[in-house]
C-alpha cells in the first residue's frame, strides 16, 4: 500500500494493476450488460474502452483500508461509463432515428438508473408500506414479492413522469401526447408546494431521492415513503380525479414545507402550468 | 450428661482446627502475570451482500439476477396493464424503459 499527498492510503501500482487484470472480464460483463439493455454493440459502441478505462481509474483510486470489496467500490463508476460511452456512440444517435420510441424508452431508462442507482450495483431496495421497523426484518417470499411489485409500480410510474418531462421539451412531438403530458403537470401542479418541489427535484433535476434527502436533510425514509405516496396518488388522480384527496404532508417533512411556506416558494409545476397557459399572449 | 448426649446421637464437639491466618485488610494480594496480548486476525473481507453505503443496512434488498429475469419482466407487464391499461402507448414505453434499467443491472459473467 501507498500514502499518497492527501493521505489517503491505495494500492501500489502493481497491485492495482493486478486488480485491473484480476476483474477485466468482470469489468466487460458490465459494459455487455449495458450494451444488451441498449441494443448496442459493446466494442463497436466504445463500451468495452469506457469500461476498461473506469476500471484503471478504480484500481488506482481504491484504499484498501476501508474494507469495501473492489467489485462493490467500482462497479457503479464503471456502470456509469459505459453508459457515457454509450450515449455517445453511434449505435444510440441511429437508434434516435431508426427507432423513436424505443430510443424514448432508453432514454427514459437512463434517468431512471440515476433515480434508482442501487441498479447499478445489481439490486433493488424493496421499502415497507408501513412507518414501523419492519423494514429491519429480512421478507418472506410473499412480502418480497409484494414489496417488489410496489418498487416496480414505482419505476413505472416514474417513467411515464419522466416521458412527460421529455414531451414538453422536445420537437415534433404527437399532440396526444403534449395533451398527456399537459394532464400531468397540471395534476402535480394541484399538490402542495413540497410535494411538487420533490417530484421536480428527482424527475426534472435528476436527482436520486437519497440526494435529495441529504439536500433537505432529512431521514431518506421520509423522501422515499412520500415519493410512493405522491406516485400512488398520481395513478388514482389518472384514473379517477374526483374522487381522489390531495395527499397529507408527513410529519417528518413538515418543517421543511413550513420553511417553504415561510420562504413564499411557490410549486414548480404551478408555475410551469402558468407557463403554458402564457405562451404566446 | 456425657451419656445423655451420646444416646441422643449428638456427636462429640471435634477439635477446633487450625485456622487461616487472617490477611490484614491493606495487604494487596500477589498479581499474576499478565498473558501475552494474542496477535490481531485477519480480518475477512466483507460480502457486498448489501452494497456499500452506510444506510443499506435499514433496507431490504433484492439482489437482481439472470435467473430472476423473466420473473422481474412479468411482474413489470402486469403492473404496467394495471396502471395504463393494456395496449397503452405510455404503458408500452413505461414498461420497455423499466425492462432496459433492469437488464442494466443484471451482470452475466462468463
Amino acid at each position: 500500500m501507498v500514502q499518497n499527498s492527501e493521505d489517503i492510503m491505495t494500492l501500489s501500482i502493481e497491485d492495482a494493476n493486478q486488480l485491473v487484470v484480476d476483474n477485466q472480464k468482470w469489468a466487460e460483463s458490465i459494459a455487455k450488460s449495458v450494451a444488451h439493455a441498449w441494443s448496442l454493440d459493446w466494442k463497436i459502441d466504445g463500451l468495452d474502452g469506457a469500461a476498461l478505462e473506469a476500471l484503471i481509474f478504480c484500481s488506482r483510486r481504491f484504499n484498501p483500508n476501508l474494507q469495501i470489496p473492489f467489485k462493490a467500490y467500482a462497479r457503479k463508476r464503471i456502470h456509469e461509463a459505459a453508459q457515457e460511452a454509450a450515449r455517445k456512440s453511434k449505435g444510440w444517435a441511429i437508434s434516435r432515428k431508426k427507432d423513436p420510441e424505443g430510443h424514448k424508452a432508453k432514454e427514459i431508462s437512463q434517468e431512471l438508473l440515476k433515480q434508482y442507482p442501487e441498479l447499478m450495483n445489481g439490486e433493488l431496495i424493496l421499502n415497507s408500506d408501513t412507518d414501523s421497523q419492519e423494514n429491519q426484518k429480512p421478507l418472506t417470499g410473499a412480502e418480497q414479492e409484494k414489496a417488489t411489485r410496489l418498487v416496480l409500480r414505482e419505476m413505472l410510474l416514474g417513467a411515464d413522469i419522466i416521458a412527460s418531462k421529455q414531451e414538453l421539451t422536445q420537437e415534433n412531438v404527437n399532440p396526444d401526447e403534449i395533451l398527456e403530458a399537459k394532464r400531468m403537470i397540471c395534476a402535480i401542479a394541484l399538490l402542495e408546494v413540497i410535494h411538487q418541489q420533490l417530484l421536480w427535484s428527482i424527475y426534472w433535476e435528476g436527482l436520486s431521492l437519497r440526494s435529495l434527502a441529504d439536500e433537505w436533510q432529512t431521514d431518506e425514509l421520509n423522501v422515499i415513503r412520500e415519493h410512493k405516496i405522491l406516485l400512488e396518488w398520481l395513478t388514482k388522480y389518472s384514473k379517477n380525479s374526483k374522487k381522489v384527496l390531495l395527499p397529507k404532508i408527513r410529519p417528518g417533512l413538515r418543517p421543511i414545507a413550513l420553511k417553504m411556506k415561510k420562504n413564499n416558494v411557490v410549486g414548480k409545476f404551478t408555475e410551469l402550468v402558468k407557463e403554458v397557459d402564457n405562451y404566446g399572449k | 450428661m456425657g451419656n445423655d448426649i451420646k444416646n441422643k446421637g449428638i456427636g462429640g464437639i471435634n477439635k477446633v482446627s487450625k485456622t487461616n491466618e487472617i490477611k490484614p485488610t491493606n495487604e494487596v494480594s500477589e498479581v499474576s502475570e499478565v498473558d501475552a496480548v494474542s496477535g490481531i486476525q485477519k480480518v475477512s473481507q466483507v460480502s457486498a451482500v448489501n452494497g456499500v453505503t452506510g444506510v443499506r443496512s435499514r433496507h431490504n434488498t433484492r439482489i437482481i439476477t439472470l435467473e430472476e429475469r423473466e420473473a422481474l419482466f412479468k411482474m413489470i407487464n402486469e403492473e404496467a396493464d394495471d396502471i395504463f391499461g393494456k395496449n397503452s402507448k405510455r404503458g408500452n414505453i413505461a414498461k420497455e424503459a423499466v425492462k432496459m434499467a433492469i437488464d442494466a443491472a443484471i451482470i452475466k459473467e462468463d
